[in-house]
């Protein structure tokens, strides 16, 4: 069963002459264990997809499925039920608690989706992303590659069955970049996590499995690469 | 949903802009301690004015029913001709403490050879209900007060300084017997009292004996005044004087059911019910200015706890639950600072001027000296108060918070 299904998704902006059309008629099917890239121009739909695929949007015509099941008659509640339960998140700016220490940060993503154990996971979740000793820290004592880091492991704490990610690398120099796009690889490879994200950059789209090029909103090409993707050259 | 790591992100968002939080816990301060010093101000006006009131008027009275119904023309006639058994059997009623006969009359005061022409009322008492109940030798401020059976009066201040009366006069008191023939009683000015209280300071005080005499009730009274140990046994001892013998066929009142004290019961409340009112929609709408601003800052982060599964509720929590943490330090610091001028006013009183007291009302016992009444009912209530204000204050920015889409989280203009 896939873990997300796409059918006939259209989202519209505004009414009238103002109308805009940021997503067009899109079908599309994502298997459990991808690791997918939506690639496109700026404008071209990609943040509009993320958020109906993640469940923060609804789209104004046609439906979306998430592990087989139909989300459109879902309540608010229900939705961020499923979204704290089945997917996590990764922003461009991060988007962490400022006012939370790193583990903090970690925690909260458990204690929301109503888990127990918090601080334990949390301290786990920090390790496999390589941050061991800096729990303590707030995110403006962090660097940006530490931050989205942590971002990640917040993302994946629970385990979530699909991580979204908009833009991860574009706050980020291209060393941090290819760091963090690694990391999300390898946890994609040892967990099994499903990982869909976006770029607008050509070298981030070559760690992707599978790239599905965007444009105006609607899907302009869907590759997918036999072999796994060769590893950025100037990273370790 | 666990709440802890809410619970800390409040508190932690709390200490986020210091300033602005200091802005929100002010307003939860100058509200609380603007309701201590208020709330105690007037319960403590209301029980001096009810507890002078009833000792005045008697925790529970016994009169003719006629008296009752017609009790503003103090009419004489409609009197309990003989007292005696009344006195004598609520003697043994549960919780009675005091029994008084009382007599009281429109009179004019004539001192020497003047046409009398100052008006009064005339009271008329047995002496302990006089040091007993209205405090007599505390409010005399000259000369001593009258022996029972001899011929001696006692005037209030305003009253012997409008008859130009002075300690050793003959004072010839002129009423009416309760035939309407006219009656003179005469006696020895002994005694001026300035209790402070308008009403008081324009009163006649006789012996019992002289003001039956000058009445023609030679054994009874127009009211019987019962007392208990406080005024709030009233509705009791009334019950139990009701069932005596000797008050079948007369009206028994606690002060309860008379006015104006019923009135003013209901008056405590709506003032204060107004005062609280008032003072938590300012605070409120100080608190609603400051997290309003939060809310709006923090859009995107709203947005990415939404994202995370935070629900609406979730996010209505998490700024009331700002608010209130800093309203609980609010209202502590507000509710300490406001008992420091309320526990002052609790001791030392305001006192009005005489003249002010006098034109205050003619209808109400106004002390001189108004006390605040601290109780630790006023402290908690005040408290919890300053809880509603940080609530009501933050409802609207906090529904607001519930209205951020979780899409909120993906936009990322600066
Ligand atoms: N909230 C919105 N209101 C109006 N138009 C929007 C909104 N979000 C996106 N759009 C428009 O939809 C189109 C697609 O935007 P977006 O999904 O953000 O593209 P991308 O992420 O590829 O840059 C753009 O034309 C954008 O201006
Ligand atoms: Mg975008």
């Amino acid at each position: 069963m896939p873990i997300c299904e796409l059918r006939g998704v259209s989202r519209t902006y505004g009414s009238g002459p103002a109308k805009v059309h940021a997503v067009r008629e899109i079908d599309l099917v994502i298997e459990a264990g991808e690791f997918t890239v939506f690639v496109g121009p700026s404008g071209s739909g990609k943040t509009t997809l993320l958020n109906m695929v993640g469940c923060l949007d609804q789209p104004s015509e046609g439906e979306v499925l998430i592990e087989g099941r139909p989300t459109a008659g879902l309540s608010d509640r229900a939705l961020a039920h499923l979204r704290a339960e089945r997917i996590g998140f990764i922003f461009q700016a991060f988007n962490l608690i400022p006012v939370l220490t790193a583990v903090e940060n970690v925690e909260l993503a458990v204690q929301l989706g109503g888990g127990g154990d918090g601080r334990a996971r949390a301290r786990q979740a920090l390790a496999e992303v390589g941050l061991t000793g800096l729990e303590g820290r707030r995110p403006n004592q962090l660097s940006g590659g530490q931050q989205q880091r942590v971002a990640i492991a917040r993302a994946l704490v629970r385990k979530p069955a699909l991580v979204i990610a908009d833009e991860p690398t574009a706050n980020l120099d291209s060393a941090n970049g290819a760091q963090v796009l690694e990391l999300m690889r390898e946890l994609n490879e040892k967990h099994g996590t499903t990982f869909i994200f976006s770029t607008h950059d050509a070298m981030v789209m070559e760690h992707a499995r599978r790239t599905v090029f965007l444009h105006d909103g609607r899907i302009a090409r869907d590759e997918v690469r036999a072999a796994p993707a060769p590893r950025a050259g100037e990273g370790r | 949903m666990r709440s802890s790591s809410l619970v800390r992100l409040a508190a932690r968002n709390a200490t986020r802009k210091p300033t602005r939080t200091l802005l929100t816990a002010g307003m939860v301060v100058a509200g609380t301690s603007l309701l201590v010093v208020a709330l105690a101000w007037v319960e403590g006006i209301f029980s001096q004015m009810l507890e002078q009131g009833t000792d005045a008027s008697g925790h529970v009275r016994v009169v003719a029913p006629e008296f009752a119904a017609r009790e503003a023309l103090m009419p004489l006639y409609e009197n309990i001709p003989d007292t005696g058994p009344l006195v004598e059997q609520a003697r043994g009623a549960p919780g009675v403490l005091g029994i008084y006969p009382r007599i009281t009359a429109g009179v004019t005061l004539t001192v020497g050879d003047e046409i009398g022409d100052v008006f009064g009322l005339a009271v008329g008492a047995p002496r302990e209900w006089f040091t007993e109940r209205m405090d007599a030798d505390a409010s005399l401020a000259e000369g001593r007060w009258f022996e029972e059976g001899a011929d001696e009066l006692v005037l209030g201040a305003t009253l012997a300084r409008r008859a130009g009366a002075r300690l050793g006069d003959e004072v010839v008191v002129l009423g009416t017997t309760q035939d309407g023939s006219l009656s003179p009683v005469k006696g020895t000015l002994v005694g001026i009292t300035r209790g402070g209280n308008a009403l008081l300071d324009r009163q006649v005080f006789l012996p019992l004996p002289k003001m039956r005499w000058l009445a023609d009730i030679p054994e009874g009274a127009t009211e019987v005044l019962i007392y208990g140990g406080h005024h709030d046994d009233a509705p009791g001892i009334a019950a139990g004087i009701s069932a005596l013998p000797a008050a079948a066929g007369l009206t028994v009142q606690p002060w309860t059911v008379r006015e104006p004290w019923a009135g003013m019961v209901k008056t405590i409340g709506a003032v204060q019910g107004f005062l609280v009112f008032i003072v938590v929609f300012l605070a409120g709408l100080g608190v609603w200015n400051t997290m309003m601003m939060s809310v709006l800052e923090r859009t995107r982060e709203v947005g990415v706890l939404r994202a995370m599964g935070l629900t609406r509720a979730g996010a209505v929590a998490l700024f009331v639950g700002e608010a209130a943490a800093i309203a609980v330090l609010g209202g502590i610091v507000g509710v300490a600072l406001g008992s420091l001028p309320a526990w002052w006013l609790s001791h030392h009183g305001l006192t009005l001027s005489e003249q002010l007291t006098s034109n205050f009302s003619e209808q109400l016992p106004i002390s001189a000296t108004l006390y605040a009444r601290l109780t630790p009912g006023t402290m908690v209530g005040s408290f919890f108060l300053g809880l509603a204000m940080a609530v009501v204050g933050s409802a609207l920015p906090a529904l607001r918070a519930a209205s951020i889409q979780p899409v909120a989280a993906m936009r990322h203009e600066r």
